[in-house]
């Protein structure tokens, strides 16, 4: 990987400070996290393994007003390095590793408030021109201090090696978040999101030289096989946030951003179902389904949500179901799935108001499963515990929320540029799901007809009109 | 006397355990199939309350004042809710059951689950589903009193 490596770092001076956590603890709490003493990079198209661990010899400290944080490098037995598509090319072409080059360490950090603890794997990607600036060189950056004219990506990976976020930055200052991205799916996504979000994707190179261990013994052999994979990721101009590893998927069960929450707690396997990805990721990128579970709640959402598509029987009155909630509390997940027949008859809103009243089920009954370990409060509380009332949530629903429900439905039409719907729509459309509850019977009849006229007109409009 | 207490006290943990362990119970007629199951993590029983298994004679008592109270029970609950789309009534037999027994300020209820979707699994846990129209409906039984409570019908999403 040429001067790529991550053997030969230069160590920044740290920042002197009051650090609660030495290198020592920082070794001792990653050696008792740890289930194998190394961690492991398996590569995806090579199905390669390689085995990397901190190098403690080297390791700093450094704090800030937040977090304590030891930083090491990694000694791997592979050398990997990311680079733009831009430096990739470069570097075929001027026969230079150096546009090779990225940075990945190992970091410990400590939250000086809440003295949780967590470890995972930074890696710093330079942008061309930075990278050409600095002769390659992309050790001046550390964890909590980049360069005053850092320009490029810093990826964070969990100890197992998952994707977590990550940010770009330009001259040195946040520019944006970074997500993690299949190719299938940067060719679909809506046009808005790709306004508000640029498509990336990294070269990752890997030399991978042969090894073995024979009676304690390390042998590496002289040859060697490079491997190059891509990987997509999208960047959005949205600065909300530290720069940091989202400190919420290490153990902490309620990711507090909307990023590791979609990341972490959602799947789907709408692949086949392109219009239904567009909305699904709209709602999911544009954090409006994030905010209204957290407005709900009042608190970071905790279901684990799986998606699917499938056909749901009619009624017996020949009805059509547009989805359906299914919780069983021995499975992690909370299934929802939406019928095949409507996803291909209705509009994209209805869809999206139908997927964020599915998400809103799955939210509430997950914290009444847990209710033993953390306590209802609130509304829930309230209403889940009523002895009066015979279906809480849609209760809850149609009392409470359904000015949030409409701020999340403006809000998804902004992010697919549509600022015109008439609101009347809007409010017809938070009522889909609520027929028959007491705040639905007191409308008037004249309004009811009216509400739900619209909601089976949005319902047949067509697929993503 | 000392012997006896901790014998008692044996017993009691075997007993407890026993429960804990039981598997879910096949029930099977004409009328009527489910399981009952003594535990399950996703029913949210009160600190105040626990659980306990009914027998299958219980069960035919609650389910044949279920089949003689149908009528009136979706009855009341379509007055209630104006809604008039599903035709329980003439289909309870296709519904499947999912039986849960607990105790609450000293009373019995049998809390029931009704699907006629059944997936693979539905006799390892009891489910829950929301916006599953008119396939899925809940009751609570009240043995005491004899008396039933008609529950959420599955609403349209």
């Amino acid at each position: 990987m040429g001067s790529g490596t991550i053997n030969f770092l230069i160590v920044p001076d740290p920042i002197i400070s009051q650090n609660s956590l030495t290198i020592e603890q920082a070794k001792t709490w990653y050696q008792s996290t740890k289930s194998e003493p190394f961690i492991t990079l398996k590569s995806s198209k090579a199905d390669k393994i390689s085995i990397c661990d901190p190098d403690w010899k080297k390791a700093f400290t450094s704090s800030n007003d937040f977090y304590d944080v030891v930083e090491t490098p990694i000694r791997s037995q592979t050398h990997f390095g990311f680079s733009t598509q831009e430096s990739f090319d470069l570097s075929k072409k001027k026969n230079e590793p150096g546009y090779l080059t990225s940075l990945s360490r190992f970091v410990v950090q400590k939250n000086r408030v809440n003295q949780h603890i967590v470890g995972f794997i930074m890696t710093i990607i330079g942008e061309t021109d930075y990278l050409k600036s600095k002769k390659f060189r992309l050790t001046n950056n550390s964890y909590l201090k980049m360069d005053k004219d850092f320009s490029g990506y810093v990826l964070y990976n969990d100890l197992n090696g998952k994707f977590v976020n990550g940010w770009l930055y330009k001259n040195g200052k946040l520019s944006g978040k970074v997500k993690l991205i299949s190719p299938n799916q940067s060719s679909i996504r809506m046009k808005s999101t790709a306004e508000a979000c640029t498509d990336v994707y990294f070269v990752v190179t890997t030399t991978y030289t042969p090894w073995e261990i024979e009676n304690g013994e390390l042998y590496i052999y002289s040859s060697y096989d490079v491997t190059t994979e891509t990987y997509w990721y999208s960047y959005c101009y949205n600065t909300s946030g530290d720069g940091g590893y989202d400190d919420t998927l290490g153990g902490d069960p309620t990711p507090s951003s909307s990023a590791a929450w979609a990341s972490a707690q959602t799947s789907s396997d709408f692949d086949k179902w392109p219009c239904v990805n567009e909305i699904y990721y709209t709602l999911l990128d544009s954090d409006v389904m994030y905010t209204i579970l957290q407005g709900f709640m009042g608190k970071s959402p905790t279901a684990q949500l799986n998606w699917f598509v499938d056909i749901i029987p009619n009624n017996v009155n020949g009805d059509q179901i547009n989805a359906k909630t299914h919780v069983d509390a021995h499975s992690t997940y909370i299934t929802i799935t939406l019928n095949q027949n409507y996803i291909d008859s209705a509009s994209s809103i209805s869809i999206a108001r139908t997927m964020l009243h599915e998400a809103i089920h799955a939210e509430f009954t997950r914290e009444w499963i847990n209710e033993n370990v953390v306590p209802l409060t609130g509304d829930v509380a309230k209403y889940a515990d009523s002895a009066s009332l015979k279906d809480w949530q849609h209760e809850l629903m149609s009392q409470k929320y359904l000015d949030e429900m409409k701020v999340g439905l403006q809000a998804f039409d902004n992010n697919c540029n549509i600022t015109n719907r008439d609101p009347f729509v809007y409010d017809a459309l938070v009522w889909g799901g609520l027929y028959y509850t007491s705040a639905w019977n007191n409308l008037s009849p004249a309004l009811q007809t009216s509400y739900q006229k619209e909601i089976n007109k949005q319902q047949t409009l067509g697929g993503c009109k | 006397m000392k012997k006896i207490q901790i014998l008692s006290i044996i017993v009691l943990i075997l007993l407890s355990f026993i429960s804990k362990a039981q598997k879910p119970i096949h029930v099977k007629t004409n009328n009527y199939e489910g399981y009952i199951f003594s535990e399950d993590p996703i029913f949210r029983l009160k600190a105040s309350s626990h659980s306990f298994i009914p027998t299958s004679n219980e069960i035919e008592t609650m389910e044949n004042k279920i089949s003689k109270s149908i009528w009136k029970l979706i009855s009341d609950y379509e007055k209630e809710h104006k809604y008039d789309h599903c035709n329980i009534q003439n289909n309870l037999s296709t519904y499947k059951r999912h039986y849960f027994g607990y105790v609450d300020n000293g009373e019995k209820i049998i809390s029931i689950y009704f699907f006629n979707v059944v997936p693979e699994n539905w006799d390892k846990g009891l489910f829950m589903i929301y916006d599953g129209g008119c396939s899925y409906f809940q009751m609570r039984y009240y043995m005491k009193n004899d008396s039933l409570d008609l529950r959420a019908i599955g609403f349209f999403p």
